[in-house]
């Protein structure tokens, strides 16, 4: 028995070594969001990257804010510092890359129990707004920082840690998820691969949007400001719709949404969306028509570039 | 508490420490621990179905003892009918009895006659099936004096709870465990050694093979009516070999921790995709399930029918395999899942070969042509056969199988993750040919008499286990605890 209880702990050891650099590491700020022994923007670059869910989460757990973002990439590129600039408020941005609704619904109820929130943004785009994308990392994510073990023993800080110590030791910055094509090839890919896998796909969510009528109603009982916007994306994309025959459908999520909220609709043919120096691809604005989108949304000097859809329940589209 | 969670970590560990080196000398503790152990793990679920659990051990304990004394033939028969009722009755009514009234509601729907009837909000006790099936198993072999009662309670307690087997088998038989439960156990490293070994192959299974298979499968039956048929034909694939991992990976986890224990219980699969025909593959999946059934349903049944020569067997076939088929669960899409598996077999019947042993030789590292064609075509009839097993109703079978069967099951197929679903298949061939390799042996890691410098058979346990992180799922239950 002895003899089994020696070798087992030996085989162990490699276990307990690997325990203690992610530790050390911290890939996900985990155990302290002060630990410096690995740059903060390294650890940033890469596990935001391997696990965008588990990333906020965390980060939001060490720092509640009561003002939200929520929604995709899309909304994802709003920067809190500059909403701050505007409203000098500090607000977080709960967005992940391939953000589904799924994620949205249960991230919010989870930072409910996180603090009390004041003000919710949702970006929500009708690519999003599709009963047959259910994918949900929030779950998992929320079961990985649910404890130390899982913790540690979780694929995303595995992946991290090997990732950083790779950096580290090459000392190279690591590209995660960069497209390996021309910025002209990556347009036409998320035109013609990704946009069309989504809208072959499209189905009314209806049970998600049951979900976001409880988001609504929660918010209207606990005096939280839920406000909608519809993430503009380039002409190009808009006019997959028309090319998938779902108009009716797109009409159909506008009116929906403005029947749970206030609406800022910047995804409609305009000067802004129609040039394709705003974008970096299709679906997603440059850093300077973020700063656009973000200035539509909280400053009080707004430019136009949205159609404001007032909750009414009444359907408008424009 | 599942196998592959914290929890049960922290639980077994502690289990194992007392076992081994506390009560290593006291079998009466040690039973004693199995007992309060077993039903720490079942109560960690439900504490309120732990009374039922505890009553069904109560009743048959004391039958068991009642039924060996009795030697009038009726007063037994008598005793035999309380236990089976007490054991059928509870899981009828707790698996069955909506079923039983909404389909009563619907019969007579159909002839315009609208019953008022009352379905419960019942939950179904976890291993409600399995532990009932072991209690049954052990009166009918009482009263066949095949066995003798057990008079010791912590041993026969243990014998219907022991955690490995609890939830979701394997279904032994009282004539295996109990005699194991009243002897002492040996500590055998190898026998140690080889039980983490298996259990490590069954976390592979479930958690790379089954979950990543698991998230592609959900994604294609949920979104059946949006996908083409080639998409839907490789859901059914994916879910094939989901069912099989998760399955056949619990059991390989319960043997180890089994084997952990001391103990060797039922094996309850035996490489199943490689059988050449569906006798042979039922003679590899589930076994205990099938041994259970063939020794008390099949086997009466053939010798009523007997008269009625291959019809008669025919006829017990598929009412064997449709009770298979019910037992899994209250859906008609069960009764049709044995029911076809039952026809199946009437080929076999009807050649006479539903009994004919595969040549056991050497085996080899490729099959040959005829055996290829064998396992394939084994292997379709089988996965077509899980579709039924994997829908929700009778009407999604139906429309499942007319998108399949259309013009887009040659079109190229749809994912909302390809690559998901590329590392899904690589794991899966992955462990087919493991399994191929292996297949001579008790389980694929077995690595007993393989020739390996010990840093190398190392290795292979610290590459498997950082696969299980990199690459595991997320699903967090096993496909069988639903039944």
């Amino acid at each position: 028995m002895k003899y089994f209880f020696k070798r087992f702990l030996i085989f162990l050891i490699p276990v307990v070594l690997y325990v203690v650099l992610v530790i050390i590491i911290d890939p996900y700020n985990y155990f302290s969001t002060t630990n410096k022994v690995v740059d903060p923007a390294l650890k940033k670059s890469i596990s935001n990257k391997i696990s965008n869910p588990l990333f906020e989460l965390v980060a939001f757990e060490k720092q509640p804010t009561p003002h939200v973002l929520l929604g995709s990439s899309q909304t994802g590129l709003i920067s809190p510092d500059i909403i701050k600039e505007y409203t000098g408020n500090q607000f977080s941005n709960m967005s992940y890359g391939g953000g589904t609704l799924p994620e949205l619904i249960t991230t919010f109820w989870e930072l409910t129990k996180r603090t009390q929130l004041k003000e919710v943004y949702m970006g929500i785009s009708f690519i999003d707004f599709n009963g047959s994308q259910y994918r949900n990392r929030i779950t998992e994510a929320l079961k990985i920082k649910n404890n130390f073990i899982s913790y540690t023993f979780s694929k995303s800080a595995l992946e991290s840690t090997f990732l950083i110590l790779k950096s580290l030791a090459l000392n190279k910055k690591i590209e995660i998820g960069k497209p390996d094509m021309s910025e002209d090839e990556f347009w036409k890919f998320q035109l013609d691969v990704t946009a069309n896998r989504f809208y072959k796909t499209h189905s009314y969510p209806v049970n998600y949007y049951v979900s976001l009528k409880q988001i609504a109603d929660y918010c209207d009982a606990n005096n939280i400001k839920l406000v909608f916007f519809i993430p503009p994306s380039h002409v190009d994309l808009q006019k997959k719709v028309e090319e998938f025959k779902l108009q009716a459908e797109e009409n159909r999520f506008r009116q929906d949404l403005n029947k749970l909220g206030d609406v800022y609709d910047f995804n409609y043919p305009n000067d802004f969306t129609k040039e394709r120096h705003n974008f970096s691809d299709p679906f997603h604005v440059v850093n300077a028509g973020s700063r656009t989108v973000t200035a539509e949304l909280f400053s009080p000097a707004k430019k136009g570039i949205a159609v404001f859809l007032k909750k009414t329940g009444v359907a408008v589209s424009p | 508490m599942i196998f592959n969670s914290i929890p049960f970590a922290v639980f077994f560990s502690c289990f194992f420490i007392l076992y081994w080196v506390i009560f290593k000398n006291n079998l009466k503790l040690q039973n004693l621990l199995i007992l309060a152990g077993s039903y720490f793990f079942y109560g960690w679920w439900d504490w309120r179905f732990l009374f039922l659990l505890i009553g069904s051990s109560v009743v048959n304990f004391y039958l068991g003892i009642y039924i060996a004394k009795t030697t009038n033939e009726k007063n037994r028969k008598l005793l035999l009918y309380l236990g089976m009722l007490q054991g059928l009755g509870g899981l009828l009514f707790f698996k069955y009895y909506n079923f039983f009234v909404t389909s009563l509601a619907d019969a007579f729907a159909a002839v315009n006659v609208h019953l008022n009837v009352h379905t419960l909000q019942l939950i179904l006790p976890l291993g409600i099936s399995f532990y009932t099936f072991r209690t049954i198993s052990y009166l009918l072999d009482i009263d066949k004096n095949k066995i003798k009662p057990c008079n010791d309670w912590v041993v026969f307690f243990s014998y219907v709870c022991f955690f490995p087997g609890l939830i979701s088998g394997p279904i032994d038989k009282a004539k295996l465990l109990i005699p194991q439960l009243e002897n002492k156990r040996v500590f055998d490293n190898g026998q140690m050694t080889d039980g983490l070994r298996q259990i490590l192959w069954g976390l592979f299974k479930k958690i790379v093979v089954a979950d990543n298979c698991a998230d592609i499968a959900n994604q294609i039956f949920d979104n059946y009516k949006n996908l083409p048929g080639s998409s839907l034909a490789l859901g059914a694939l994916f879910y094939t070999f989901q069912l099989y991992a998760d399955f056949s990976g619990y059991s390989d986890m319960a043997l180890g921790f089994a084997r952990l224990l001391g103990f060797k219980i039922t094996k309850n699969f035996n490489f199943p995709f490689f059988a050449q025909n569906i006798a042979e593959y039922w003679r590899r999946w589930h076994m205990s399930l099938t041994s259970w059934l063939t020794e008390y349903v099949f086997t009466p049944l053939s010798i009523k029918f007997r008269d009625y020569g291959k019809t008669g067997l025919a006829l017990a076939i598929i009412i064997n395999f449709t009770i298979c088929g019910i037992w899994h669960g209250a859906n008609w899409t069960y009764v049709l899942f044995g029911f076809l598996h039952g026809l199946y077999f009437i080929p076999l019947i009807i050649s006479g070969t539903m009994n004919k042993k595969t040549k056991k030789g050497k085996p080899t590292l490729f099959p040959s042509l005829g055996e290829f064609k064998n396992i394939v075509l084994t292997f379709i009839l089988v996965l077509l056969t899980n579709i039924v097993f994997r829908a929700d109703s009778l009407t999604q079978v139906f429309a499942f199988f007319k998108h399949i069967f259309s013009s887009s099951l040659f079109s190229y197929p749809l994912f909302t993750n390809r690559i998901s679903a590329l590392t899904a298949l690589i794991f899966s061939v992955i462990m087919l040919s493991i399994e191929w390799l292996q297949r001579d042996k008790e389980h694929a890691l077995q690595l007993d008499g393989i020739k390996m410098a010990p840093v190398f058979r190392w290795s292979i346990y610290y590459a498997i286990g950082i696969i299980i992180l990199w690459f595991g799922g997320s699903q967090d239950t096993f496909i069988y605890f639903q039944f």
